[in-house]
C-alpha cells in the first residue's frame, strides 16, 4: 500500500519532445511550491502544487518560454515563488557582501599603518 | 529582523502581488448546477459593486471555523462562495448542516479559475471591485481582520462613491 501511494505521487505528463520534458523539470526545480515554507514545487505533492505543475505542463505544450512561464507564476503567487531573485530589485542585497569585503580591507589597511 | 528590513512583505498574509490585477477568464457552473458563471459575472456587474469571494471547501477546517463570521458578514456584503477542489455533493451538504452565507457558489472542482487567481489553499478571500481584485487576504478571515484589512478598502470605495 505504501508502495501504491508513492507510485500515485507524481502525474506523469505526455511530453511532445525530449527538451520539452528537460525544460519542465528544470522549471518545477526553481518555482517554489506556494503551500510550503520552503521546498521546490518539483519535491511538493500538496493540491495547489499539483495544479500547478500541471499548469507548467499545459503552458509548454502551448508554446510559451520558461521566462513567459515563470511571470505566469510570479504574477498570481509572488515575487517570493521563483529561487532566483531579480537583480534589480534586490541591489542591496547582492552587493552588501562586496560592500562588507572593501568596509574589512579598509579597515585593515588603516589598521596596519 | 535583518530579514524584516529587507522585506516588509514577508509573512504578510496579504498577496500584494496580486492587488489590482483583473479577474481571469473562466467559465463555470454554479453549485447547485442552475446556472453557468463565467468572467462576465464580474465584468457586467454595476460600477463600483463591491463584492466578497471566499474560497472554501468541505474539507477545509478552517474554513469550518471562519464560516460563522460569514454568516454574520452575509447581511452586510455582496458575499459569493468560490468551492474549491470539493466534490459537488459534499458541498452542498456541508452548506445544508452549517448554513450558506453565500448569494451562490461557483463550482471550481479542478481548482483552474483558483489557480489562475493565484488562490494557494482555503480559506482565501477576495475583494473585487470593477472585474479588478482589490484584495486577496489568504487565511481565516474574522472580526479583526476584517475591521484592520477589509474594512478601510471598503470605506474608501464608498466615499469614492
Amino acid at each position: 500500500m505504501i508502495f501504491s501511494i508513492s507510485l500515485n505521487a507524481e502525474e506523469l505528463f505526455d511530453f511532445q519532445d525530449l527538451q520539452t520534458e528537460t525544460r519542465y523539470y528544470q522549471l518545477i526545480d526553481e518555482i517554489r511550491c506556494p503551500k510550503c515554507t520552503s521546498g521546490s514545487l518539483a519535491s511538493s505533492n500538496a493540491p495547489v502544487s499539483e495544479d500547478l505543475k500541471k499548469k507548467i505542463f499545459e503552458l509548454l505544450e502551448d508554446g510559451y518560454t520558461d521566462q513567459d512561464i515563470r511571470n505566469y507564476v510570479v504574477e498570481r503567487f509572488g515575487k517570493d515563488s521563483v529561487y532566483q531573485p531579480k537583480f534589480s530589485e534586490n541591489i542591496f542585497l547582492w552587493l552588501a557582501p562586496l560592500v562588507f569585503i572593501i568596509f574589512l580591507l579598509s579597515i585593515f589597511h588603516f589598521v596596519r599603518r | 529582523m535583518f530579514i524584516l528590513l529587507l522585506d516588509k512583505e514577508a509573512g504578510d498574509p496579504v498577496n500584494l502581488d496580486r492587488t489590482r490585477s483583473a479577474i481571469p477568464e473562466f467559465n463555470l457552473d454554479s453549485l447547485n448546477r442552475d446556472f453557468p458563471v463565467t468572467s462576465q459575472f464580474f465584468s457586467e456587474l454595476e460600477k463600483d459593486t463591491i463584492v466578497v469571494m471566499n474560497v472554501w471547501a468541505s474539507w477545509c477546517i478552517s474554513c469550518a471555523i471562519e464560516h460563522p463570521f460569514l454568516m454574520e458578514l452575509e447581511s452586510a456584503v455582496n458575499l459569493i462562495g468560490l468551492n474549491y477542489k470539493d466534490d459537488r455533493d459534499d458541498a452542498k451538504n456541508w452548506l445544508l448542516a452549517k448554513g450558506d452565507p453565500y448569494e451562490f457558489s461557483i463550482h471550481d472542482p479542478n481548482g483552474t479559475f483558483a489557480l489562475d487567481l493565484g488562490v494557494s489553499g482555503a480559506p482565501e478571500t477576495f475583494l473585487i471591485v470593477n472585474n479588478e481584485v482589490v484584495l486577496h487576504y489568504v487565511g481565516i478571515v474574522n472580526q479583526d481582520i476584517w475591521m484592520n484589512y477589509f474594512d478601510p478598502m471598503v470605506q474608501e470605495i464608498f466615499d469614492k462613491k
